[in-house]
């Protein structure tokens, strides 16, 4: 008992530096894993309370003599979307901190291959002698687990429902968790090709838009970012629009045209292709009228989609009640659409009716 | 009140009526003349909890002006609105080529 009171007295001494210490891990792992664009979905962390330090020294008498005995004062926990991702993450961990590798615990590789439960990844951390910290700090442990999403959620659910109740779980409940446990590897792995297919499939669709081969593909939103990003015509345009306006490139994703492409019936990348080689020479008028109005300084795609649009409906076959319904498709706002109704029949009468 | 310099010339006319402000632009918003315009409206607003800028006889508009729009939107949000009116179909269109549309109150 005497020597709980010492260890606590030491935790109360050192919590001020745990803080610190809780701060600056935060930071470097917050830093260094959106850095390695590591798909992390939270690090969530928390300073142990003295009532928990109390208590887990209950559990486990004797075990602790000095605080720094206990490794996870301070606790990290990194929840990344894809169990792949739980590997890169890693391996930052051992690249940022010093790892106490008799500590850590690789949890995934501790079940039998027919079993299936809690899988996650503990390390046991410290900070690297750095001139910057106080060796104080550069000696305090603290734990990082390490989990995807889906692993999150079942240790999450099975500490939620006291299945490590001490009082022991029938077998037919153990063997429930179990079988979720499975399922949910199997969606983690599923998920890794879904993800991996769309990777795929974006791979193959910009290659074809590189090739020019890429006329019958659907637009989508992957379809038109890859277009407005790699398409030789795009990139024309947006050049000419770029040195007429001296406006500087930004990106944006096109994902408000999709509705509006479709609604003047644009629906492959060949569509798209033809009504931007027919058109181009109007859009570069529709943006040197605008300059008269409006210094671009910054200038997207969606800009160019906007004016593309716009040439579409003056200088294509598009009565003023198709123009209307192009609008009403896209735009809730009534006087807005009034506006830009307006302004179409305000080009046709400066463009086409001279 | 004008701002001039070489030829930009812009011009703000305020009208308080309570605690309603309307602040009425002319001619040119950009570089040169935002500044004075985010001046205007910065000594203006206290206790003003509704800001209307109205565009009648606005010309121009440059990302320096809008930068000034967007500044006056998110001050009348924390002490009521701010809403802009009569701007012209051209200036409306730059609401809506840069997203402004989305963010401001245009009537």
């Amino acid at each position: 008992m005497e020597k709980d009171n010492l260890v606590l007295e030491e935790y109360e001494r050192l919590k001020p530096l745990y803080r610190i210490l809780e701060r600056v891990v935060n930071q470097q792992l917050t830093e260094a894993t959106a850095k390695a664009g590591v798909g992390v979905m939270q690090i969530a962390h928390r300073l142990k309370e003295r009532d928990s330090v109390s208590e887990k020294m209950r559990r486990k008498a004797n075990k602790y003599t000095s605080i720094t005995d206990m490794t996870d004062i301070i606790g990290f926990r990194i929840i990344c979307y894809f169990s792949d991702q739980v590997n890169e993450a890693a391996k930052i961990i051992e690249e940022l901190f010093n790892v106490d590798r008799e500590n850590s615990i690789d949890k995934r590789k501790m079940l039998s291959p027919n079993t299936f439960g809690y899988l996650s990844l503990h390390y046991t951390c410290r900070l690297f002698p750095d001139a910057s910290y106080d060796e104080e700090l550069c000696n305090l442990p603290f734990e990082i687990q390490i989990r995807s999403v889906l692993q999150h959620t079942w240790a999450e659910i099975e500490h939620d429902l006291g299945y490590k109740s001490e009082f022991g779980v029938p077998y037919h409940i153990r063997r429930e968790f179990s079988r979720i446990a499975g399922l949910l590897e199997i969606a983690d792995e599923a998920f890794i090709n879904i993800r991996n297919n769309i990777v795929n499939y974006v791979d193959d669709v910009r290659e074809r838009i590189h090739h020019d081969k890429a006329d019958e593909l659907l637009v989508d939103i992957n379809t038109l970012r890859e277009f407005t990003k790699h398409s030789a015509v795009w990139q024309e345009l947006m050049d000419r629009i770029i040195s007429l306006s001296g406006a500087e490139r930004i990106e944006a994703s096109p994902e408000d045209f999709l509705k509006q492409l479709k609604q003047l019936g644009i629906t492959t990348l060949g569509d798209l292709k033809s009504v931007v080689l027919r058109e181009r020479e109007h859009v570069l008028l529709l943006v040197g009228d605008a300059l008269e109005y409006f210094e671009m300084d910054e200038i997207s795609s969606n800009t160019v989609l906007y004016y593309l649009c716009q040439a579409c409906l003056v200088w294509g076959d598009y009565t003023e009640e198709q123009a209307e319904a192009f609008y009403k498709a896209s735009e809730k706002n009534e006087a807005r659409r009034r506006s830009r109704v307006k302004k179409i029949r305000k080009l046709k009468d400066k463009y086409l009716n001279q | 009140m004008t701002f001039a310099e070489d030829n930009v010339i812009m011009t703000i006319n305020k009208k308080l009526d309570g605690t309603i402000l309307e602040i009425a632009i002319e001619g040119r918003l950009e570089t040169t003349t935002a500044p004075e315009l985010e001046a205007v409206i910065k000594e203006s607003l206290d206790g003003v909890t509704e800001l209307i800028v109205n565009m009648e006889k606005l010309q121009y508009i440059s990302s320096a002006g809008l930068r000034v729009l967007l500044i006056a939107q998110k001050t009348m949000m924390k002490q009521g609105r701010m809403v802009i009116r009569n701007a012209n179909d051209d200036i409306q269109e730059v609401f809506e080529v840069t997203g402004f549309a989305d963010i401001l109150n245009i009537e």
